[in-house]
């Protein structure tokens, strides 16, 4: 017989695997039963890393995003800086998409760290935090809405972990996505949707200051088109903003 | 009350003199972070309500640190209690670092400083922030008399308990050292 033995080898008969009828969750989240202005479902919950000054796990249909916070803690080996420093760090699973992420060459993950970034600046208040840096580490353990939506649920989660490690912040920020579809918009898009639409754009915003963090946008919208797409993610943001508020709440409670 | 970041906790900034976790914006005073609100006429504050929120060291706050490294100008510390609390992440790389210059070290004679003569290496040392210092460092000042070593063992590993503010004597061996001693504060 030949097989590597460095390797942890599979037993020699195997069985097909059965799985559970998974039928009412592809139900909520196809658009057919659900509206354009309709978010799939959202599950948020904080501090699930105890190591982590604060974390979140996050999930939207079937994105599942884990996200967490250290720090802040000193700056080494690097130049003085008078305020803070925020370093993201976003990593694909191998197995978070239908075809495996090779886990050494990743190329997306770069750009949506910079995207993050550039979302999370404007809600942090880095001045007070001289000297310190704050490290947050993404995981996307399984992509159903590709980078547009990813950085939105991104978003969402890292302001929200970063708002339960007790950091000093502006406010909360969320992030929501529309997609433009032979006029229809379409909110919280599935990848075929993103695929075959005209403009997709992503808003990342501070519902409690109505304040615009970041907009991420390929394809063309008129004006008119952009107004809508605005108001369509504001509201979402405000329904997630509820959420998260909620959610933060009832965890400061218990 | 508890408040969230973003939201608004009072309408009119100029009476209140005394803040904490808030921030202004047009007018309004607005909660920055996670916590229990409490108000008076004139302070406001957010008590963080994060459990091990970890504080920062800022100018003037009291700190307790042991020594790493020692030479002839300064100390090298890290710092392990902040204002009262606990640093949590005590490994090597994320700790504090800090350093004590030998003129910062008491008020008086501060040329004649002998570092060897008032720090050792593995000395607990209550000491005040004087500055922010510079990206590696904070800088560290023991020239108060409630300032300075609070623990220490002897060269033959016993504690050593304070005898005057610059000797310190072994309880086992009754060998006497010289240290830059905190004076004991009443409980």
């Amino acid at each position: 017989m030949n097989f590597d033995r460095r390797r942890i080898n599979g037993p020699e008969a195997t069985h097909e695997l059965i799985y559970e009828n998974s039928s009412h969750v592809k139900h909520l989240n196809e658009r057919s039963t659900r509206k354009n202005d309709e978010l799939r479902p959202v599950f948020i919950k904080p501090g699930l890393i105890s190591s982590a000054s604060g974390s979140t796990y996050i999930e939207c249909g079937n994105t599942k995003i884990a996200c967490a916070v250290y720090g802040p803690k000193q700056i080494k080996n690097a130049p003085y800086s008078s305020t803070g420093k925020l370093n993201v760090e976003i990593k694909h699973a191998p197995f978070s998409s239908s075809i495996r992420r090779d886990p050494v060459k990743e190329l997306e993950a770069t750009h949506l760290s910079s995207q993050v970034t550039q979302a999370l600046l404007p809600s942090l208040r880095l001045e007070n935090y001289e000297k310190m840096q704050i490290d947050l580490f993404v995981t996307i353990i399984q992509d159903d809405s590709l980078d547009f939506g990813l950085l939105a649920n991104i978003t969402t989660a890292a302001g929200t972990a970063l708002a339960s490690s007790g950091l000093e912040m502006n406010g909360l920020v969320v992030g929501a996505t529309v997609a433009f579809k032979e006029d229809e918009m379409l909110l919280d898009p599935s990848p075929s949707e993103v695929k075959y639409a005209k403009a997709v754009m992503t808003v990342c915003t501070l519902p409690a200051l109505t304040q615009i963090a970041h907009i991420w946008q390929a394809g063309t919208l008129d004006i008119n088109q952009y107004k809508q797409a605005l108001q369509i993610t504001e509201s979402a943001s405000r329904n997630i903003h509820t959420l998260i508020a909620k959610t933060l709440m009832n965890e400061t409670n218990a | 009350m508890i408040v969230l970041p973003g939201q608004p906790v009072s309408d009119n900034s100029d009476k209140i003199k005394h803040r904490e976790s808030v921030y202004e914006r047009s007018d309004k005073l607005i909660s920055s972070t996670i916590g229990k609100l409490s108000k008076s006429e004139d302070s406001i504050r957010v008590e963080s309500a994060h459990k091990n929120a970890q504080p920062l060291p800022e100018i003037d706050s009291e700190v307790l640190a042991t020594v790493v490294r020692l030479n002839s100008k300064q100390a090298t510390l890290q710092l392990d209690v902040i204002d009262g609390v606990p640093c949590t992440n005590n490994s090597q790389d994320s700790s504090f670092q800090a350093i004590l210059r030998s003129q910062d070290v008491r008020q008086t004679d501060k040329d004649r400083v002998k570092m060897y003569n008032c720090v050792r290496p593995g000395d607990i040392v209550r000491a005040s922030v004087i500055s922010l210092g510079d990206a590696k460092n904070y800088y560290l000042s023991t020239a108060k008399n409630e300032l300075g070593v609070v623990f220490a063992t002897s060269e033959y590993g016993n504690p050593m308990i304070p005898i005057s503010w610059e000797s310190m004597k072994d309880i086992q061996t009754d060998t006497i050292e010289q240290r830059k001693c905190a004076k004991p504060t009443p409980l």
